[in-house]
């Protein structure tokens, strides 16, 4: 079975006397998990924060279980490296198969941390990468199958030795996950820093999650495994191809690379039936009526290129054919979504900043994107209504729980994971 | 310049700005804040960037792509005017074919460590900068739980996780066939996972609720260094007396 994709418009007709706006919705379907054939199996490294402030709430025995319970997913094919970090980090188990040893003496090591110092974030989540990078340098068995590669971490404070900033945090989670090690990343409580756990994990292609308590921790932590351990496609990146005169401008937060005229959204690896969707702004030229200007979508995965394809035009015409014409209804409603989750996403930066004046501006602005649709379309009318009942939240200071929560909210739907944060399937 | 940029004297609002460079718009805000890109001309909804804030930020990507932390990024730009800039991404050109890390390069080179042997012929450029090991911010000593602990000071972990981590796949094979022998973890097993890193911490009061900590062994010039530090500290908190 392959991948589907699709790829819509909310309007087919193009102003042949003035440049347009039109939205480009793709939409990939990966297929179902093959039947009777073993899943891939997957080298994990579950990178623990265990600076002095895990000691409150509970969060490092709590996590610590989900640890445990964790590994019950996994089986003897599977390997798995700990590692654990204040202001100094130890590998407490090194990448190995989870055999009943390997699996007894992890649990023993995890036993015995304790809550101290500071947080090296970033020293530890290296230390879990260079695991999973030393046994992606080793060299695999003929007929060996692929392996499903992440480093999982989990952290309640902020990165205040070693790497600090977001952006380096990006930089090199992105070129990681270049050379096949996917970071996810877990902020548990009120004080992480939530941009930096967000940038790693799109950088680094994996999901960010808020837990606000630590007793979620566990089933955070094994609905991420079970993604993992799910995939049916990796690497996979949408390509788009445009006449001359288009721009297209994403709205969703998949990392963009552009070359030579062409635009690639890198998706990442997808899980059994997951389903996705890549929004544009697409600006169009003017044009000589009944002429057509086209965009070309295809799939690419690790392997197979053009996977899939599909192709939207748009035909220039009359002012007057364009103000009559019909729009897509689903195509409206996903795209207000997006915006919307746009100017969350800039409101929740202002208000963070401390200019909650520009914050409820930003979400002023969605609100009246959304007036001209709203009559027309139910689901436009109560995102309009969401957007304006947020003008007014983001109007005063937000407390560090509700920045996160608008964060987490904002990346699930420009990322395409459900309200639980898992991968949205079919 | 490259073929498909605007007229150099075009306008350029953060959306175009970012587009052209390849970045995200939060990126561009990012670098502004830091103080590598200069504000962009003009305020508020009529603002816009230029085709020197364009090439400025694309010589800053440049660099990143070469593993440079942002604070040599910053020190370097810091004399550059436009022309300068212009100059300095033209004689960047593109990246050398072949110049590729694994994914074990780039993450020993940012931990400071060797390369793995087959791989220490490959171009210094292609491995990122070592991270510096800055000293800790914020509330350090508030989020330390406990006394400080007397440790012992042993060789660097990292190598030893280097050594068992270059035999991922023997020490598997190697857990079968434990495994199979014996139920019970005899004390070599256990040499599997290496203990945490010790080292020795030294308490030196200074005052009624000031302390120094430090963690040994130092070199001679660090130790000259602290030496002259706890000098100034008991002669300050002998004046605040």
């Amino acid at each position: 079975m392959t991948c589907s994709l699709t790829l819509r418009t909310d309007r087919t007709l193009a102003r042949a006397q003035a440049r347009s706006r039109r939205a480009l919705v793709a939409t990939v379907i990966a297929p179902d998990a093959p039947q009777r054939v073993p899943r891939p199996p997957i080298d994990l490294a579950l990178v623990l924060d265990r600076s002095g402030s895990m000691a409150g709430d509970d969060k490092l025995p709590l996590a610590k279980e989900a640890i445990r319970r964790a590994l019950l997913q996994l089986d003897a094919g599977d390997r798995v490296a700990l590692v654990v970090f204040d202001d100094d980090v130890a590998l407490l188990a090194p990448l190995a198969e989870l055999t009943p040893l390997h699996r007894a003496l992890m649990l023993g090591a995890l036993d015995g941390v304790e809550a101290r110092g500071s947080t090296d974030l970033g020293g530890g989540w290296l230390r879990g990468c260079e695991q999973l990078a030393a046994a992606l340098a080793a060299p695999r068995a003929a007929g060996a199958p692929a392996r499903t590669v992440r480093c999982i971490v989990l952290t309640d404070g902020q990165a205040n030795v070693g790497i600090r900033d977001a952006a380096t945090f990006a930089q090199h989670a992105e070129a990681l996950r270049g050379r096949g090690i996917v970071t996810s990343a877990f902020g548990v409580g009120d004080d992480f820093d939530e941009l930096l756990l967000r940038d790693l994990a799109r950088a680094g292609g994996g999901s960010f999650h808020f837990i606000p308590g630590a007793h979620a921790i566990a089933g955070v932590l094994t609905a991420e495994l079970e993604d993992a351990l799910a995939i049916v496609r990796r690497e996979a990146v949408l390509e788009l191809v445009v006449d001359p005169g288009i721009e297209l401008a994403p709205l969703g937060a998949f990392p963009i690379r552009r070359r030579e005229g062409r635009l690639f959204v890198e998706l990442g690896d997808l899980a059994a039936r997951q389903e996705l969707e890549c929004v544009f702004e697409a600006t169009l030229p003017h044009g000589t009526e009944g002429d057509e200007v086209l965009v070309r979508a295809s799939l690419h995965t690790a392997g197979t290129r053009d996977e899939a394809g599909a192709s939207v035009r748009w035909r220039f015409d009359s002012h007057a054919a364009n103000d009559a014409q019909p729009r897509d209804p689903a195509v409206d409603a996903i795209t207000a979504r997006f915006t919307l989750a746009r100017a969350r996403e800039e409101a929740a930066r202002l208000n963070r900043e401390g200019n909650a004046a520009a914050a409820a501006a930003a979400m002023r602005s969605a609100v009246h994107a959304f007036d001209p649709l709203a009559k027309a379309n139910a689901e436009v009318a109560l995102l309009r209504e969401l957007a304006a009942a947020e003008m007014t939240e983001v109007s005063a200071p937000m407390s560090p729980a509700q920045l996160k929560r608008m964060v987490h909210d904002v990346d699930k739907t420009t990322r395409a994971r459900d309200e639980a944060g898992r991968v949205r399937r079919r | 310049m490259r073929h498909d940029d605007p007229a150099p004297d075009t306008p350029l609002d953060l959306a175009a700005l970012a587009r052209l460079a390849d970045v995200s718009p939060r990126t561009v805000r990012y670098y502004l804040q830091q103080g590598l890109l200069p504000a962009p001309v003009g305020r508020g909804p009529g603002a816009y960037y230029t085709a020197d804030h364009l090439a400025r930020l694309r010589l800053i990507r440049a660099w990143q792509e070469r593993h440079q932390p942002l604070a040599a990024i910053r020190a370097a730009l810091a004399p550059l005017d436009a022309a300068g800039v212009r100059a300095a991404l033209a004689a960047l050109g593109p990246r050398t074919p072949g110049a590729t890390t694994t994914a074990l390069e780039y993450v020993r080179a940012l931990l400071g460590e060797p390369a793995p042997q087959a791989q220490q012929a490959a171009p210094a450029h292609a491995a990122p900068a070592p991270l510096p090991r800055a000293e800790p911010t914020g509330s350090l000593r508030a989020a330390r739980v406990g006394p400080v602990r007397e440790r012992t000071s042993v060789g660097p972990t990292d190598d030893d996780d280097v050594v068992a981590m270059d035999a991922v796949g023997e020490r598997a094979a190697s857990d079968a066939r434990l495994h199979d022998a014996a139920p019970a973890p005899a004390a070599d097993q256990l040499a599997l996972f290496p203990r945490p890193t010790r080292a020795t911490w030294e308490r030196h009061t200074i005052a009624a609720d000031v302390e120094l900590h430090i963690r040994r062994p130092l070199t001679r010039d660090q130790q000259r260094r602290v030496d002259q530090l706890l000098d100034l500290a008991a002669q300050l908190f002998r004046e605040d007396a």
